[in-house]
Formats: structure tokens, sequence, C-alpha cells
């Protein structure tokens, strides 16, 4: 009697061992999972069934490595570029430039003048009068500030035209990106048009010239 | 959308990060029966060769970098290194018919398992998806492979001064880069998948290392691949630094587990039993070595988390001891060099720990919480010593433990304990993602605890935690280097993750903003693993009872 008694105490220590093991192995099964990270803009760190390559290739930056290749001929490295926050990590990861739109832990709030160009949105808004000479005077300030700190020189914006990366609709320079792409070339000129992406280099400055526009 | 479109970055991966270490592993295999004995397993010879690759592209760089000369120049020495290892191959293996240098063991499940990982993880491909810290990553392999340099003059991501990173692993994806031309973020991609496989694999090794059953070893890894964990299980996360460190790690314990094999019989001295250790245990020694330097250079961490998990071992260890009623001897737990070393240990962190608060001016403060989380390490260190010493009375013996379990239990923070169930009883969370979270102490000052939504409440939830209270039934019912080694980590993990005032100690120390990563010594899928395989034997038993 005893002996059955030990061997339903084990069947049930197993099954419950087993349960346990397969429901904390569900969210590799579960499909609609993907859809629900995706929608709350969590990040997919397990593996899954259900996770395609797909969202790796038009989420991700390899649809821009031509534009990539092609603008790393065309910039004087050691600059700093202005960009949506994921073309900033992409162009920081394949490109000899400097991004200041990055995350606050990583950087965003040493220089105060980028952390209020960035927070207060001012490069989203240029069509506005006030704003763009705002722009254009943080423009001045910047290279002024960097030419005498010995620190990176602002030079381009890189605006990316991609509609199937969701990374980028973090950022309102890529929302406002029609704008912004109408606005910069008062203090710009076009350097390259790629499929993806457009490079501008910002004009060079002379005293009387800030207070164009 | 191409599927095959970073294909021939697999290639250079293999080229890479695997040819060169796989000859060097092969013909150290030829000439030393040490290294061969541990390095039999396939998983070993594969980790071996990726871990040497690393190591020697680092070695190369680092020549380049002191020579000022350009990383893309690295491919002269490697293929020199390449057709010279290849020839000695064949001049001292082939040639002479060694080819037990070749040869290697692996099983069905084993490699049915690597495979379902890497097919998987290919289809899913890397966490670049998202725009996450793995760009902050590339960015400094970037910086590297365009200057040259591992250290890059101003910086990498925002073109100012930044915080050393170990530079070892990015190092490598920059020569990659430099020699292939292919994107990094493709390397980044492609890499994932191989990584989870050999992280996989180190965790078989580990498993199978500590347990000595295949069979164990085995359900480990797969419970690794299915189990939620904290961080280290992340597979698609498996190309950033950590996962790399996380990988030696593993690997470590196996090397480790395969040292204390070799213990040698309690007869002898404890000069002589250090010497014969030295000789017999040579090429592991070395291995150990060899894995700290790749981890120093990687992501530095998990050096003190291996320390920390044998130390765990070795408290276990101890208080099974105390507590034992038999007279068995089990040399893993009462071989009289742990407890050599468990005692110097002890009496080192009591030192530091006086040392720390007195440099620190917490003894001038008065009676605060800082100083209660300063000297509660020192009390417990020695009252760990205490209960080390075999007590004859009885009452001495109880008294200590009370005292042992009245200040461990005194100092975990319940609240936050519930809070990992009931997140509503969070405590206040720091400013930052990554920051800790703040309790109150006995006496109103704050103190730092992990936050559980730091990937703990996923990680541990449930057969994280619960594992740890099957870990202590195991120890009890079947005291083994497993049992003992996986009781002591997953009780020490959850305590420092409980307890503000040891918590807030520890980050102290350790200066380091992830201390909560301190939970990846819950080694739950080991736990399980051991547990199904223990419920089956005694189901056996019990259908049989005379096996």
């Amino acid at each position: 009697m005893r002996i059955i008694q030990k061997r339903l105490l084990v069947f049930f220590a197993l099954a419950a061992v087993l349960a346990l093991l397969v429901y904390d192995a569900r969210p590799h099964f579960d499909k609609d999972l993907i859809q629900l990270k995706r929608e709350n803009n969590s990040a997919q760190r397990n593996w899954s069934l259900f996770f395609g390559q797909r969202f790796v290739f038009y989420e991700g930056p390899f649809r821009y490595e031509d534009d990539m290749n092609r603008i790393r001929d065309l910039i004087e490295p050691g600059r700093i570029v202005l960009s949506d926050l994921a073309t900033s990590y992409y162009a920081a990861a394949s490109l000899p430039v400097y991004v200041r739109n990055v995350h606050r832990h990583q950087g965003r709030e040493y220089s105060s003048s980028w952390r209020k160009l960035l927070n207060r949105r001012t490069a989203c808004n240029l069509h506005q009068q006030d704003v763009f000479l705002a722009f254009n005077k943080f423009i001045d300030v910047e290279q002024r500030n960097s030419a005498s700190r010995e620190q990176p020189q602002f030079k381009y914006v890189l605006v990316n035209k991609d509609s199937n990366n969701k990374n980028l609709r973090l950022d309102c320079l890529w929302h406002r990106r029609a704008l912004l792409m109408e606005n910069i070339v008062r203090v710009s000129k076009l350097k390259y048009e790629g499929e993806f992406l457009n490079l501008y280099e910002i004009n060079d400055r002379s005293p009387t010239s800030a207070s164009d526009g | 959308m191409p599927i095959y479109f970073n294909a021939v970055s697999h290639l250079w991966i293999g080229c890479l990060f695997i040819a060169n270490g796989l000859m060097l592993t092969w013909l150290l295999r030829s000439k030393f029966e040490s290294f061969r004995s541990f390095t039999q397993p396939l998983e070993a010879q594969v980790l071996s060769g990726f871990f040497i690759s690393l190591g020697l592209n680092g070695l190369i760089l680092l020549l380049l970098n002191s020579l000022s000369l350009d990383f893309s120049l690295a491919k002269w020495p490697l293929g020199l290194i390449g057709f010279g290892q290849a020839a000695l191959v064949y001049a001292f293996i082939v040639k002479l018919n060694a080819y037990h240098a070749f040869r290697f063991e692996i099983n069905i499940a084993r490699f049915v398992l690597y495979l379902f990982v890497f097919v998987v993880l290919f289809y899913n491909g890397g966490l670049i998806d998202k725009v996450s810290d793995s760009w902050w990553h590339m960015s400094l392999a970037n910086k590297i492979a365009l200057e040259g340099t591992y250290s890059p003059a101003v910086g990498h991501l925002i073109g100012l001064p930044t915080r050393y990173y170990p530079p070892l692993w990015h190092g490598n994806l920059a020569l990659a880069n430099q020699l292939s031309g292919i994107s990094i973020a493709v390397f980044w991609n492609s890499l994932t998948a191989w990584v989870a496989v050999f992280k996989v694999m180190a965790f078989y090794l580990f498993a199978y290392g500590i347990s000595k059953n295949k069979t164990t070893g085995v359900l480990a890894a797969m419970l690794f691949v299915v189990l939620p964990g904290v961080g280290v299980s992340y597979l698609r996360v498996s190309a950033w630094p950590s996962h790399i460190a996380y990988t030696a790690w593993y690997a470590m314990f196996y090397v480790f587990a395969l040292f204390l094999d070799g213990l040698p019989p309690e007869k002898a001295t404890l000069r002589q039993a250090v010497s014969q250790l030295i000789s017999t245990s040579g090429s592991k020694l070395i291995t150990l070595l060899f894995l700290s330097v790749i981890i120093f250079f990687t992501h530095k961490a998990e050096i003190v988390w291996f320390v920390v998990a044998w130390f765990s071992y070795l408290i276990a260890a101890s208080l099974s001891r105390s507590l034992s009623t038999g007279s068995q001897y089990i040399i893993a737990r009462d071989h009289f060099l742990l407890l050599y070393c468990y005692r110097a240990i002890l009496i080192l962190i009591a030192i530091f720990g006086v040392w720390f608060a007195v440099n620190h001016r917490y003894l001038k403060t008065g009676l605060s919480d800082q100083l209660l989380a300063n000297l509660l390490p020192v009390v417990l260190s020695v009252i760990l010593l205490l209960l080390d010493i075999r007590f004859k009375s009885k009452m001495v013996l109880v008294c200590i433990w009370l005292v042992l379990l009245a200040l461990i239990f005194g100092s975990v923070n319940y609240t936050h304990l519930y809070s990992l169930f009931v997140p509503e009883f969070a405590l206040q969370a720091g400013q930052f993602y990554e920051s800790s979270a703040v309790a109150i102490g006995y006496f109103g000052d704050e103190l730092k605890i992990p936050s559980w939504h730091l990937q703990l409440r996923s990680g541990l939830l449930y057969s994280g935690v619960l594992s740890v209270i099957v870990a202590v039934v195991l120890l009890i019912v079947k005291p083994n280097r497993l049992s003992i080694l996986t009781a002591g980590t997953g009780c020490v993990a959850m305590l420092f993750c409980a307890s503000p005032y040891l918590y807030h100690w520890l980050q102290g120390v350790l200066n380091y903003h992830s201390t909560w990563r301190i939970s990846l010594m819950v080694f739950h899928p080991i736990v399980w693993a051991f547990a199904l395989v223990t419920l089956n034997e005694f189901r056996k038993t019990l259908a049989d009872p005379r096996a």
C-alpha cells in the first residue's frame, strides 16, 4: 500500500514539475505575444518560433547599406550628424560620424544645448519662423563652441525617408520629415539623395550669415 | 526579403572566430593528454576554438594598435597563423596518424538541440529590430574599425569622452568588418545564431561538469533554451559582449568542476595536496586563467560572479555539513582543502568589510542603516566561521543557527519580496531604467535594492524562484556537488535581491550599476533537470525495489 502511495506521490511530483516547465516555456510558442510586444514597443529578446527575419530586415538598417556606403565617401569624418533617434544609431554604427540624438543614458543629457534642441523638438518645427531662427542661432553657437572646445562640429543632417521601419516612428524628425526637408535647405545644401536617406551639409558660416533666414 | 542576405558573413565567422582556434585546440589535444581529457566533448572543442580565436584576434589587434598600424593589416598575421597551423596539423596529426586529436564525443539529442537553436536563431535574427543598447556596442566597434585603435580618441557615439568598456569583443567585430567589408550590423545579426549555440553548449558542459551525468546535462541545456531566465537566456541578445562573457563563465564552471575532481586524497598534507593539484591539473588552471582573461577584456563582471558562485558553494557545503547528522564523507563537501579555502575567504571578507566601513567613514556616522549594511557581511562572516567549527554542544550550534537565521530574515524587505509576485506593491523605482529601487531601513535611511522590473520578474517567475526551494530540498535529500552548488548560489542570489542591507553593501563594494545580475546565479535549468532525473530514478526504484 505504501509503495502505491509513494508511486502516486512521485507521479504527481513529476507531473507538477513538467506542468510548471511547460507553463514557463509558453512564450516561445505564442504567436500573439509577438504582436502584443510590437504594439507596446517592447523588445523581443527571447527566441520565438514565429518571429521571422523579416522584422529584422525591415526594422533594421540593412536596406540603407547602399545609401550609407555612398554617404561614407561624401562626408568629412569626425563630424556630428543630426537625425532621428533610430537613424542616429544606424549612422553611428556604420559611418565615421558622431550623433547627439541618443537615449538619455547614452549621453543625450551631456550637452545642454543639444538636450534643449532635441527635447523642445526644435528641428521638427522649422516651418515656424521663430523656431527656425532659434535653430539657426543654435547652429552658430554650436559651431563656435565646438571650435573653441575642440569638439566635433555639427555639420550634417540625415533624413530617413523609409516608411516600413517602425523604429523611425519614435521621433518627430521622421514624422515631419517632409517639413524638415523643405526647410533644412535654407541652412544647408542637399549633398546626397538616396533611396532611403538624404544627406544635407550645413552651410559654411560667416559672422554675417547668422541672421539669415 | 532575401532570407540569406547575410549568408556570406557566416563563412567569415567560421574563418575568423573558429578556424584558427580549432586548429590550435587540435594541436594541443595531440600533445597534451590532460588537455585532451577535458576537451573530449564536441562542445569543449568548439568553445575552445571560439575563445582561442577571439584571444588570438585580440592579441594581433593589440600588436597593430601598439604599432599604430591599420587593423586591416591583420589579414597577414592571421593568414600566416592559419596556414602555419594547417601545416602543423598535417605534420603532427595527419602524418603521424594521431587522429585521437580530432575525435570528439556527441550524442544525437545534443546535436539536434544545437541545430534547432541555430536554425531558430538564424530565422529570428539578433535584437537589432529595436533601438537598444546593441547600437551603442556597434557604434564602439565601428569607431574601433575606423580609427584602428582599441581606444578611439573622442569616445564613439556622441563624440565626447566616454566610460571605458572592455574592447575585446568590439575589436573582433571591428576586425571582421575591416577584413570582409561586411557591415557590423550584419555580423551582429549573424553572430546571434552562433553565440546562442555556443552559450547552450557551454551550459551543457557546465551542467555535465558538475553532475557527471549526460542526461542531466542534456536536460539542463534543453531547459536553458526553453525556460525564461535573467538576461542570459535571451538568445536573441547573444551577440552582446555580456553574452560572450556568460559563455566563458559557464565554460569556467565546467573546467573548475573537473579541477575539483582532481582533489588529492585526504591523507596528504596541505603542501603535498596543493603541489599535487597543480601538477595534475595544470592545463585546467591555465584554461581557467585564459577564460578569466577573455572575460576580463569582454565584460569583466562574470569573474566576480564566478568567485561569488563558488563561495556560495562553500557556504552551502559548510552549512549542510553543520546540519548533517550522519558521518558520511562527501569529497565535494568535506575535503580539507575546501575547508581551508572557505575559512580563509571568510576571514578576508571580515577584514575587508571592516576596512571598507572604516574607509568610507561609516563607523563615524553613528547608528544608521548604512552602518548596519556595512557591518552585516562582517558579522555574517564571523557567524559562518563559527558554524564551520564543529561544536560538541548542540545547544551552542542551535544558538548560532538561530542568530544566523534572525540576521538573514531580519535583513529582508518583505514588501519588496512580496512585490516580486504582486507588482502593485513595488518599492519606489529609480530615475533611470537600470537604477535600483529604494527601500527604507530600520533607522529610516534609504538603501538600494534591485527593482524586480529589471528582467528579474520575467526571469524568476515561476521556475526560477521555485527552483531555489527545490534546490534546498535536493541538497537535503541528495547532497552532492550539483545540489550544493545550485542551493548555495540560488539562496545567496535571492538573499541579495531581497535584502536591501546586503544589496546596498554589494553595490557599494562593486561600484557596478547592474549588481542585480547576481541573480544570474539562480541556475534553475540545472535544478529542474536534476529534480527530473532524481524523481525518475526514484520512480524506477519504486517500480523495481531490487534495482
